[in-house]
């Protein structure tokens, strides 16, 4: 592994590189890929969730959706996945840059969330409360990191972590993501092969 | 340009460069720079230096995530996107479409590649390494192949020539399999990297050394200093990578002896018994569909290595039924690259308070330590490595048991060092891994397309091995963690090293070039691309290119001075 494993401008032929690469492309595979027209979206880092018209889904699952990535990174004192986009990157995503397979697979899985987390939570999972929200999806993500068995039964682990993935990368390749919760220097200038951790102090974001 | 109706005089120049790429730039400064009215003919479209970039300044989130590109485009790239890297929104613009440039494979061959101004000298890897003394005398010595028609006392001053005009940055290390060029001054490692350069040293006694890249670590004749934004393949704002657009082909226009004409795609050349040389260059106009014939003293066909191969292939007369210059059968044949994707990757503890500043855009280096002095294994020829080091990133927060807050400040904390290295080693000249064309499949143009038949053997499988198990006992030695080896299937082309399809020799009856890169039987075309390498080594082969080239334009300009050739 390299440093080109947090690095999402892989560099043509820096040969570590091409070996992340074809990893990652690996990791991508099942089609998600994203859209330039989501540029704008991501653009700037005031909220924009009520500008957008979801293309893939009703107002019930992008409410979902929006309740999944916002419990994955809230607001604290940095903004939350839906502040800087998130649900509609993943609409892009799927409507854009996905293959109908993966769009179709992706939209089972959401319904099978939806009608399981409304059984288990007596009520839809968008309106919970954040606490309980939390709670639950603890329990699957347990699952899916293998130290749980909560719904393993079900595609709801692999769901989850198809959305977790997707709004990781999404929020860190958006300007607050890269630049409030990481460090991001798009011209570093000369190259240091060791510096004190103290003169970086976050994770580089590319 | 008004094409229609310009007299012969008007399409005649005294030499003609066919390809603008790492080679063609070369041999037209070269020509340029000794007086010659020089037409290059490139097939793709212009590329201007840094007004064509379109997207060399766009930080990620101007660009779609994951900078993927469109699900209905990647049909267009099946081929071009074996690599896993070449794709992207912010790079598509350099890469054919496998739709518009179908070819066969009757073994799989990746044939990367982009037809436009510059062509992959935007988009290459800028690794830059000399061959040596033992490279030009392997063939001789083993067996294998036709021995190298020079040594390395012949090109050595062509690289000093090239490398003080592109600037390639490194340090100095005195080996004699892996001879220095004119450094720049050479970019740092990183911590973990020096930590295993010294364990290597006192464990082994084999040498690690900084990347050696045709990247400025100082800004140089004109061009800028290198940011380390790892950003190269879309196009240096400063110049600061070697590029023919950044480097050669505004020299070879500031002679003023320069035409450049895109949208120019050589079909074959045109043979004149009287003379015993060639007189005429014929192209498609990719714009209008007209067919062009302009003339010159002198043709440097700088196609890449399966271009140049197919013009020759294509290029019949009474005289050269088989293809031009192709009396010994040998053009489109011996086809090499350098299988790599073996290698070792290892976690270092005890650097947790150290990080790196920047994104080098290379990997450090060690040269070839196997089947060198002493050392004998099981195979011929070798290998070096090309590898990286860094902490890993926020892409381990996915996998992470955390939401939330807690999963914001495991992003924000980057992750343990980690180091790798990949091997690249040589591919010896097979007679029968060969590329032909296929006059039955058309392209677009009416052209024939190419047909691969190339395959690896024992030789590189057994090094493969080395390749792996020395990579992981390496890094075992320098007491690394979790060292993972790895020999993951390799495709031929994957390397986009490709080479060997009109080889030098100095024998006409087993070679198509001489020691100056011309056609034995046609002395005015000289080969100076990858098609002209008699062997491949297991140094990334650009460099010998541009010294080749150098080297051979500045021959034909001494013999058009001598009055020979025209
Ligand atoms: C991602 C990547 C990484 C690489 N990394 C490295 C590295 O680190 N070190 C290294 O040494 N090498 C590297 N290479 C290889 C390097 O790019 C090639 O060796 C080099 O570009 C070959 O130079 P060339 O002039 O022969 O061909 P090219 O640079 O490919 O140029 C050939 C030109 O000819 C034109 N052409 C083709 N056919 C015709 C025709 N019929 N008529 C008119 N024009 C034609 C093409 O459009 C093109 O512009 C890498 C390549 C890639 C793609
Ligand atoms: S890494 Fe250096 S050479 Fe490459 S694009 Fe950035 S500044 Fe230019």
């Amino acid at each position: 592994m390299s440093k080109e494993m947090h690095n999402p401008q892989l560099s043509e032929a820096q040969l570590i590189s091409r070996k992340e690469a074809i990893k990652r492309a690996g990791l991508m595979m099942g089609g998600f890929v994203f859209a330039p027209a989501l540029t704008g979206i991501l653009q700037g880092c005031t909220p924009q969730s009520g500008e957008w018209t979801p293309v893939m889904f009703d107002a019930d699952q992008a409410a979902t959706l929006k309740a999944i990535v916002d419990t994955i990174f809230p607001e604290t004192d940095t903004p939350s996945a839906s502040q800087v986009g998130i649900p509609g990157f993943i609409d892009e995503l799927l409507s854009r840059n996905s293959s109908k397979e993966d769009q179709d697979v992706f939209m089972a899985e959401l319904t099978e969330f939806m009608n399981q987390s409304s059984a288990d939570l007596e009520g839809p999972f968008a309106t919970a409360d954040a606490e309980t929200q939390y709670e639950y999806l603890m329990e699957i993500h347990k699952t899916s990191a293998g130290q749980g068995e909560t719904l393993k039964d079900t595609s709801i682990p692999g769901f989850f972590m198809k959305v977790k993935w997707m709004t990781v990368v999404g929020y860190f390749t958006s300007e607050p993501g890269a630049t409030q919760v990481l460090r991001y220097a798009p011209i570093p200038g000369p190259y240091r092969g060791c510096v004190p951790f103290e003169e970086v102090g976050r994770t580089w974001a590319t | 340009m008004n094409i229609n109706g310009q007299a012969k005089q008007d399409m005649t120049y005294d030499a003609i460069v066919v390809g603008s790429g790492i080679s063609g730039g070369w041999s037209a400064k070269e020509l340029t720079e000794r007086g010659l009215k020089t037409l290059v003919l490139e097939r793709g479209r212009n590329v201007e230096h840094v007004k064509d970039y379109p997207t060399m300044n766009l930080d990620p989130w101007e660009l779609p995530p994951n900078d993927d590109i469109p699900h209905e485009d990647r049909k267009h790239y099946e081929k071009q996107m074996r690599t896993g890297y070449t794709i992207k929104e912010s790079t598509k613009h350099w890469w054919v479409k496998d739709t518009d440039q179908p070819y066969e494979e009757k073994e799989r061959f990746d044939w990367i590649r982009g037809y436009h101004v510059g062509g992959r000298s935007i988009m290459w890897g800028r690794f830059s390494l000399r061959l040596s003394q033992m490279d030009f005398e392997a063939n001789l010595k083993d067996g294998h192949g036709v021995d190298w028609p020079i040594r390395y006392e012949d090109i050595a001053p062509w690289y000093s020539h090239v490398e003080k005009f592109a600037g390639i940055s490194g340090q100095a290390e005195g080996l004699p399999q892996l001879p220095d060029s004119e450094f720049l001054p050479p970019m740092e490692l990183s911590c973990v990297e020096k930590e295993l350069k010294k364990s290597m040293m006192d464990k082994f006694g084999r040498v690690l050394t900084n990347p050696r890249m045709a990247n400025l670590t100082v800004p140089h004749n004109g061009r800028g200093q290198c940011m380390t934004r790892n950003l190269c393949s879309r196009g240096c704002p400063y110049g600061a990578y070697f590029s023919s657009n950044a480097a050669t082909l505004p020299a070879a226009a500031a002679t003023g002896n320069l035409t450049l004409r895109p949208h120019s795609i050589v079909h074959s050349l045109e043979y004149d018994d009287s003379t015993g040389k060639v007189s005429g260059v014929n192209v498609i106009d990719e714009l209008s569909g007209e067919m062009l014939t302009f003339h010159s003293k002198i043709v440097f066909l700088n196609a890449s290595t399966v271009g140049t191969a197919m013009i020759l292939l294509n290029s019949t007369s009474a005289r050269f039924p088989n293809g031009l210059g192709n009396d010994s059968d040998q053009v489109g044949r011996n086809v090499m690259d350098h299988h790599f994707l073996a290698g070792a990757d290892a976690v270092v503890e005890g650097f947790e308070d150290k990080y790196d500043w920047g994104r080098r855009p290379q990997s450090y280096c060690i040269p070839r330590f196997r089947n060198v002095g002493n050392d004998k294994r099981d195979y011929v020829r070798g290998f070096g490595y090309q590898g990286g080091s860094g902490r890993q990133g926020w892409g381990r927060a996915i996998a992470e048991l955390a939401m939330g807050q807690d999963l914001k400040d495991f992003a924000a904390k980057p992750g343990p060092w980690t180091i790798g290295m990949l091997g690249f080693g040589e591919i010896l000249p097979y007679e029968d891994n060969r590329v032909t064309i296929n006059r039955d499949k058309l392209d677009k143009w009416g052209l024939p397309t190419a047909v691969f038949d190339v395959t690896i053997r024992d030789n590189e499988y057994k090094m493969r091995k080395d390749m792996a198990n020395d990579a992981a006992e390496m890094l075992e030695a320098m007491g690394a963690k979790n060292v993972t080896p790895y020999d993951r299937p390799y495709g031929p082309g994957l390397g986009i090293h490709e080479m060997g399809t009109a080889r030098m020799g100095r024998d006409p009856k087993t070679s198509v070039l001489n020691k100056w890169n011309q056609i034995h039987e046609v002395p005015n075309v000289f080969i100076t691309d990858g098609a002209c390498m008699t062997s491949s080594g297991c140094q990334n082969p650009s460099l010998t290119y541009m010294a080749l080239s150098a080297r051979a334009a500045n021959y034909a300009a001494d013999q058009l001075e001598k009055g020979e050739l025209s």
